[in-house]
């Protein structure tokens, strides 16, 4: 049976480092994806989700199990990710950025649609974003994400309609042939 | 609802965050609403563009993570050491001065370290001496005087100076032109004899 996330940080409390790196493995992908949405470069991800895991590590001794893990997880990831994209601008994105798959199966559509759906994300306002981010990737909850930003639940979901509202027409203006794609 | 009220809510409702009254009310709207039917299929066509979007394939290095973290750590001890120093320092410092009345001043232009030492009564302030000073200013005065004086008599002898010249210069002339007069004269005398009053020169 598959340990909870506030098992193994109590296991790794207690000395056992395996219980440190099955949370690694088990969120690492998904911070990283959280970063990619929230706007971070694809060529910092790889350093700025090993750092959301250094500070996890650094932290741990004062996680609280009362709230939940992901919110506890995602409060480190948002500050540095807030951090990363006020630090260093975001590069330009090229009009023809190789489309290199990001898994071998993937193919140049894919990445394609990736590199577009990134390009429109970055250039929602930070606030719509990181709700649209959380929500969509992270399926959290309006009240979690209202603990973690600290903003009431019913502005977030105002936020978050507008935030897909927004993006529907971006898409729509960086490539216009989306919805026969989409259908 | 209204299709604006029902267009504020489709998010809500594609995400499943729409509570079951709420989605019976979009449900019914959307049955007979074809604009609202078409603004669902756009935000679902945006869900699966989302969708998409493919996890970027990270790997967290545990190894350069724990070295990481141990680098950092070692960091925060030399910074607490050099703390812990620099206050234990300032410590003996500040038990030096206050215990054993350690001084360190500067004096006529050399530094001066001394301890147990008395301390230093402040130089009693000057009394204003208020003669000496209307005296210097005396002297001012009459220096000032003399010196107008001076320059008065300096000024008065280049006057005499330069009327002098002035009165040789007008009596030279004066002279030149009682020759010249002289001259003109003997000359008219010779041309035609005689000299009647009215004639020039």
């Amino acid at each position: 049976m598959e340990s909870t996330d506030h098992v193994l940080m109590e296991r790794w409390r207690q000395g056992d480092a395996r219980a440190f790196e099955e949370l690694v493995r088990r969120w690492e992908g998904r911070v990283a994806r959280f970063l990619a949405g929230y706007g971070v470069r694809r060529d910092l991800l790889g350093d700025l989700t090993q750092e959301v895991f250094v500070r996890v590590l650094r932290a741990g001794p004062r996680y609280e199990p009362r709230s939940s893990f992901q919110a506890w997880l995602f409060q480190i990831a948002v500050n540095l990710a807030r951090d990363a994209t006020r630090r260093r601008q975001p590069a330009p994105w090229p009009e023809e950025e190789p489309a290199t798959p990001r898994e071998p199966s993937a193919t140049v559509e894919e990445a394609e649609a990736t590199r577009l759906v990134e390009q429109a994300l970055a250039q929602l306002p930070e606030p719509l974003r990181l709700v649209l981010v959380l929500r969509h990737y992270e399926d959290m909850s309006f009240p979690d994400m209202s603990r973690l930003l600290g903003a009431p639940a019913s502005t977030l979901k105002s936020r978050f309609a507008a935030a897909l509202g927004r993006l529907r027409v971006l898409l729509e203006s960086l490539r216009p042939d989306l919805e026969e794609t989409e259908r | 609802m209204n299709c604006e009220q029902v267009q504020t809510q489709l998010a809500a409702y594609l995400y499943g965050d729409a509570d079951k009254s709420q989605r019976h009310t979009i449900e019914q709207h959307l049955a007979s609403c074809p604009a609202c039917t078409r603004e669902l299929a756009e935000l679902q066509g945006v869900r699966g563009a989302l969708n998409q979007v493919a996890a970027p394939p990270v790997h967290v290095d545990l190894a350069a993570l724990y070295r990481q973290e141990g680098e950092w750590q070692r960091r925060r001890l030399r910074r607490w050491r050099r703390l812990a120093w620099t206050l234990t320092a300032a410590a003996a410092v500040l038990f030096l001065i206050l215990f054993l009345r350690v001084e360190v001043r500067w004096d006529r232009g050399e530094v001066v370290i001394g301890w147990n030492m008395a301390p230093v009564a402040p130089p009693p302030a000057a009394a204003p001496d208020l003669t000496a000073d209307v005296n210097r200013l005396r002297d001012l005065v009459h220096a000032l005087a003399a010196n107008a004086d001076h320059n008065d008599q300096r000024r008065d002898l280049d006057l005499a100076v330069l009327e002098a010249r002035l009165d040789e210069l007008l009596a030279r002339s004066e002279a030149r032109w009682t020759a010249a007069e002289n001259g003109l004269r003997a000359l008219y005398v010779a041309h035609f004899g005689t000299l009647t009053k009215g004639d020039a020169p």
